[in-house]
């Protein structure tokens, strides 16, 4: 799609609305040729004396009367703009996220979470601000050319020359604006950095301390805000440049108005009322001439920002990230109902031949086969960096693998749309919970009744630690709450798991957060329940000992299953894992 | 929050900082004044070149008006260019000094005062605050004072030319400042909200991309975007009201310079009819106005700095006023030789709540010691006391025979190592991380320090300057404590403490970390934080601690020996328990 097509799909997005605004802004970047004329009329008369054909004083009350309707169309245009911006800029965010929240197939995101959400942010603005482009590009081009046909009506030789230096804006701001960005965005990072380190030391300041480190840490310090005072100052000289040039070059046509004018004004041709009009209007011409190398620039940045887009999205038609179905911003908004799919009784998973690997080359899994029956409690280990954490994502589809996967004995086409709940649920090893209540994070957003929310907290071990939160559930957790130890971030996840009563649960390692007991108390809850069937990660004796079956991972490959017992007897790899301390 | 700023810290604290720079302060309103006169000339050779031409003046003195007004016009603008690169140098000079001081004073301030306080607060004192004031220096030094005296320059130019003149003109100017800057905090504070709703949309969107598996996993996809609509119409409603506010400010603003358009125009015409003054005059008055747009937008706005900035260097002076509750005034070095450590009658409350009750003990130099107890007992606490991360209420602590109070801060830390449970890393190199930042530190004892660690040659294979991501991403557990243990080795301390890492970690990291902390050991005295029995298979001696109070200490072997002690009932519970 090229990137006026892209720009004409966003605007039909609201075409009404963006129409309403494009008249409006039309109209107010035109309105000032008249004006001009006007202001040309009022010195032509003042100068011409006693021998005045007409007063003045209408040009003055028709300034005044133009000057002033203008600012109401002002209003019209810029509410309708508001509107249609923010409208577009979120529509456009909902579809980019739902498409990584929603879509079928395996969904992860490869930029870090800084890039991805700039990509949220900016990127999204730079479409808006092409769109923006386009709505101002209608009134600058009547302007301009409005404005140049007074003027060569007036003087077709000065118009030339005076118009040649605008020239020059055109070319030096396109050239300059993608590196004033470029300095916005070392001087952001600049500023990052300061930030950062200043986090980092404070997070450390008892290690700071221990290490007597005060000194080299502020040297550092020092350094950091050096390079932040020379990219900041970088920013400023590109942008007073800039500045500069526009100026300038409204200066220089002025000038030269003035001395080629002077020439034609003793000869009587070009008068004082010509000479205000040449010079109202050269600063709203530089100004818009800078505007045209700013929207060459802006054309280029918004097909970038759109391949970024494109990019977090991976797989996305462009139809789904321009989708237009609005979001409702306005009005009630009625609760997503709760599709109650009625769920055959779990039987049994088997994975054939699963295969994946990481992008970047580290240890993926190949050629795995096991079986999971209810009621069964099967157990991955391994050293790390075996492959267990990842083995479990390809298993529920989180990244792209390849395998073949059965339910109950029929083939599963998206395995990561359909092991779900109330089918299967999942804790990952390092899980995240959001900034929001403690109960919103255990139901994830679902109605959770409250004697299944109890059960689930309860299973998770979590009870004593929601009875000391002074909020209980309702305690706001995350960046502006209270902020949840490892193991209490762990077992949350893991209530937020058994809240989904789904009939297959799979854990990744709970024993990296959660000492001994308190994982022991866990699994014994937890199997008081007769119905369970677990699928789970770890290295914990207690753990292998509960297991029916034991699979052995090792670079990657399955190096042998089965029980506890025959493993202790014939796998080397199993013996070195139980008798290390951990 | 709103605080009064008293007018002589306010004063002290800008003197201070930007009298270092007075020459640079100087150029500054040099350059100002020189864009500034030049700004009020372009219009008055326009208005000579207008008279001039209706005079009959010949070409040769058009002509020179007219160079005379390029050579003004682009003289102008590179006195303005300079004036705000000149501020914009000065501002982050002045505040950089004035963030490291902060810096400074902060971390000397006691564990105390840290513990209640967040990274997230520090970075809000060290760089949020000055960066108000650094505006305030580079913006409103420059915007504020250079528009100042601009409109001052109208005036003086508007009266000389005719008395009405100047009274219209220094009404209308009066007149347009006031409603502005009233207007002014009502779209100021639109745009508060509006900063608050875009971080709560760009908060919302990082946690879910960070947290995409556990959604889709467990199927909250459509759960999660339901959510995502409410922040989404939360940040709407809250924009859309800052940027109608914003435009009601524009519109007036705008309003209000075309009015004062039509208005030039009016008076000049009306005082070149009644023969006042010339028809050049009555262009420059249409000009004159036109210049005072910019100065009048920019009082109004940089009034709303004004205030952010009294708020910031108000928070910077108190943050100045807090006093460290830890005396480091001490001098006194410690004599060389081996060192032992001993508690005599200690006392630590902790939020009033009392944390070690009158704990007595001697450790011999060079002897381990394992510190057993429950999670909150107080094992932690007598680590921190003797690295002095805090002073204890009651009671002396020695290191030796010397009281550690009156050691001086190298001296202690230099005898005392610590290896915490929880390796604290910069997004840094490894060699930053190694040496905290000191340069001094050649490679070949870091290199040596790294080997003794066991991590010599992951580390020869990456190179020492290999960047570690933020929190020690990139790094696994195990290598996180071997780095911590080579920090140690670096430091060559008399006296180790050592809390025993937790983390699961597989047996060949596990073997490299026995190894490290047998090497740790030698020729030490230690005191180790135990979680598991396994791990003070090594201590020459049994420490446990219960309800803040010492328990049990003695020979290892002799605990083990009687079946009545605490270490024998906890041996005969069974290995493998962990005791936090």
């Amino acid at each position: 799609m090229s990137t006026l097509r892209l720009g004409l799909e966003l605007i039909r997005y609201r075409l009404g609305r963006w129409t309403l605004a494009f008249i409006a802004w039309t109209a107010i970047h035109a309105l000032p040729i008249w004006l001009g004329v006007l202001v040309g009329a009022v010195f032509e008369r003042l100068a011409d004396g006693e021998a005045a054909v007409a007063s003045p004083w209408t040009a003055v009350v028709w300034f005044g009367a133009i000057a002033i309707g203008r600012n109401g169309i002002l209003w019209i245009g810029d509410i309708a703009w508001i509107k249609y911006w923010n409208e577009q800029v979120l529509q456009l965010r909902r579809n980019l996220l739902r498409w990584l929240l929603e879509a079928p197939g395996s969904r992860t995101v490869t930029a870090s979470p800084g890039q991805a959400v700039s990509t949220f942010r900016d990127d999204v603005e730079d479409l808006v601000e092409y769109v923006e482009n386009i709505l101002d590009g209608g009134g600058v081009l009547v302007f301009a050319v409005g404005a140049v046909a007074v003027m060569a009506g007036i003087d077709p030789r000065l118009t030339l020359l005076v118009l040649i230096p605008l020239a020059l804006t055109v070319i030096l701001t396109q050239s300059l604006s993608p590196q004033i960005r470029s300095r916005r965005r070392e001087m952001r990072h600049a500023t990052e950095d300061v930030t950062g380190f200043i986090g980092e030391t404070f997070g450390a300041i008892s290690a700071v301390k221990l290490a007597d480190a005060a000194e080299p840490v502020l040297a550092e310090f020092d350094r950091l805000n050096e390079r932040r005072r020379r990219a900041a100052l970088r920013d400023t000289f590109l942008t007073e440049l800039l500045r500069s040039i526009n100026v300038n070059m409204a200066t220089v046509g002025s000038g030269v108005v003035l001395i080629v004018g002077a020439g034609t004004m003793r000869a009587g041709t070009f008068g004082v009322g010509d000479l205000a009009i040449f010079l109202t209007y050269l600063p709203r011409l530089t100004s818009y001439m800078a505007f045209v190398g700013d929207w060459i620039a802006q054309h280029r940045r918004t097909g970038v920002a759109f391949d970024r887009m494109r990019a977090l999205a991976v797989d996305a038609p462009d139809s789904y990230l321009l989708d237009r179905t609005p979001v409702p911003l306005a009005g009630e908004v009625a609760d997503p109902v709760e599709t109650v799919s009625d769920v055959e009784p779990f039987e049994s998973l088997e994975v054939e031949g699963l295969s994946f690997a990481h992008t970047d080359g580290a240890m993926g899994v190949s050629d795995v086969t096991f079986r999971v029956a209810a009621g069964e409690f099967v157990v991955f280990t391994g050293k790390i960096g075996s492959g267990k954490s990842s083995l479990l994502r390809a298993v529920l589809g989180l990244v792209p693998a390849q395998g073949t996967w059965r339910w109950n004995g029929r083939e599963i086409a998206d395995p990561a749309a359909f092991l779900v709940p109330p089918r299967t649920a999942y804790t990952s090893q390092v899980p995240r919970l959001f900034s929001d209540s403690l109960a919103n994070n255990i139901a994830l957003g679902r109605r959770v009744p409250r004697e299944r929310m109890r059960e689930a907290i309860s299973l998770a071990v979590l009870d004593p630690d929601v009875e000391r939160l002074e909020g209980g559930l309702d305690t706001a957790i995350g960046a502006r709450g209270v902020k949840l130890s490892g193991g209490q971030v762990q077992r949350s996840a893991a209530a937020r798991m058994f809240a989904t009563e789904a009939q297959l649960l799979v854990f990744d390692d709970l024993s990296s957060a959660l000492d001994v007991h308190t994982e022991g108390e866990l699994w014994t809850r937890l199997f008081s329940r007769r119905d369970v069937t677990c699928l789970v990660v770890s290295h914990r004796r207690s753990v292998l000992q509960r297991a029916d079956r034991i699979l052995v991972l090792n670079d990657g490959v399955v190096a042998d299953q089965g029980s506890l017992d025959e493993l202790l007897e014939r796998s080397q790899l199993m013996r070195d894992l139980w008798t290390s301390p951990a | 929050m709103r605080e009064n700023v008293t007018a002589p810290s306010y004063r002290a604290t800008l003197t201070t900082y930007l009298w270092p720079y007075r020459a640079r302060l100087s150029a500054l309103f040099l350059a100002l004044l020189g864009s500034i006169g030049l700004q009020l000339a372009v219009p008055l050779l326009l208005k000579r070149f207008v008279d001039a031409a209706l005079a009959g003046a010949v070409v040769s003195s058009l002509v020179a008006v007219g160079i005379a007004y390029l050579v003004a016009g682009i003289l102008n603008q590179l006195f303005s260019a300079l004036a705000a690169y000149i501020g914009a140098d000065l501002g982050w000079r002045a505040t950089n000094q004035l963030r490291h001081d902060l810096a400074r004073h902060l971390l000397g301030l006691d564990m105390g005062y840290h513990t209640s306080t967040t990274p997230g607060e520090m970075i809000e004192r060290v760089d949020g605050d000055v960066t108000a004031v650094a505006n305030f220096i580079a913006r409103f030094v420059v915007r504020l004072a250079g528009s100042g005296l601009l409109l001052v320059g109208v005036l003086v130019v508007s009266f000389v030319e005719s008395w009405i003149l100047g009274v219209v003109v220094g009404g209308y100017i009066a007149g347009v400042l006031i409603v502005l800057v009233r207007m002014r905090s009502y779209a100021v504070s639109a745009a508060e909200e509006e900063r608050e709703a875009s971080a709560a949309l760009y908060g919302f969107i990082e946690e879910r991309l960070a947290g995409i598996e556990d959604i889709r996993a467990n199927g909250a996809g459509e759960y999660t975007m339901f959510r995502f609509v409410d922040v989404m119409r939360d940040f709407y409603a809250r924009t859309v009201t800052a940027w109608r506010r914003r435009t009601v400010f524009w519109i007036s603003a705008n309003t209000a310079f075309w009015t004062g358009d039509a208005l030039a125009l009016a008076a000049g015409v009306w005082l070149h009819q009644r023969g006042t003054i010339t028809v050049g005059a009555a262009y420059l008055i249409l000009q004159y106005m036109q210049l005072v747009r910019t100065p009048i937008e920019q009082v109004a706005q940089e009034m709303q700095e004004l205030q952010k900035a009294a708020g910031g260097i108000v928070r910077i002076d108190a943050v100045r006023s807090i006093e460290s509750g830890l005396d480091e005034s001490g001098v006194v070095v410690l004599p060389p030789g081996p060192l032992g450590v001993a508690f005599e009658q200690v006392s630590f409350r902790y939020d009033d709540r009392p944390v070690l009750d009158s704990v007595s003990f001697r450790i011999e130099p060079g002897t381990v010691v394992g510190l057993l107890g429950r999670t909150g007992g107080g094992k932690t606490t007598i680590t921190r006391l003797i690295s002095r991360l805090y002073d204890a209420d009651e009671g002396r602590i020695l290191l030796g025979t010397t009281d550690i109070r009156s050691l001086s801060a190298p001296a202690l830390r230099q005898a005392v190592g610590v290896v915490t449970q929880d390796v604290q890393l910069f997004a840094a190199s490894i060699r930053q991380n190694l040496t905290f930042f000191d340069d001094s530190i050649g490679d070949e004892r870091l290199m040596a320090a790294l080997d003794t660690a066991g991590l010599g040659e992951w580390v020869r294979g990456l190179g020492l300057d290999t960047l570690l991501g933020s929190a020690g991403q990139g790094l696994s557990a195990g290598e996180a404590q071997l780095l911590a243990f080579a920090r140690v080795f670096i430091q060559d301390p008399r006296i180790v403490i050592l809390d025993e890492p937790s983390s699961r970690l597989d047996p060949h990291t596990e073997s490299l970390i026995a190894d490290a902390t047998h090497r740790l050991f030698r020729n030490r005295t230690v005191v180790m934080v135990a979680h598991r029995l396994e791990s003070v298979r090594v201590a020459d001696e049994i420490m446990v601690v219960d309800a803040g109070r010492l328990v049990e200490h003695g020979g290892r072997d002799e605990l083990a020996a009687d079946p009545t002690s605490r270490y024998a009932r906890l041996l005969a519970a069974g290995t493998g328990a962990d005791l936090a």
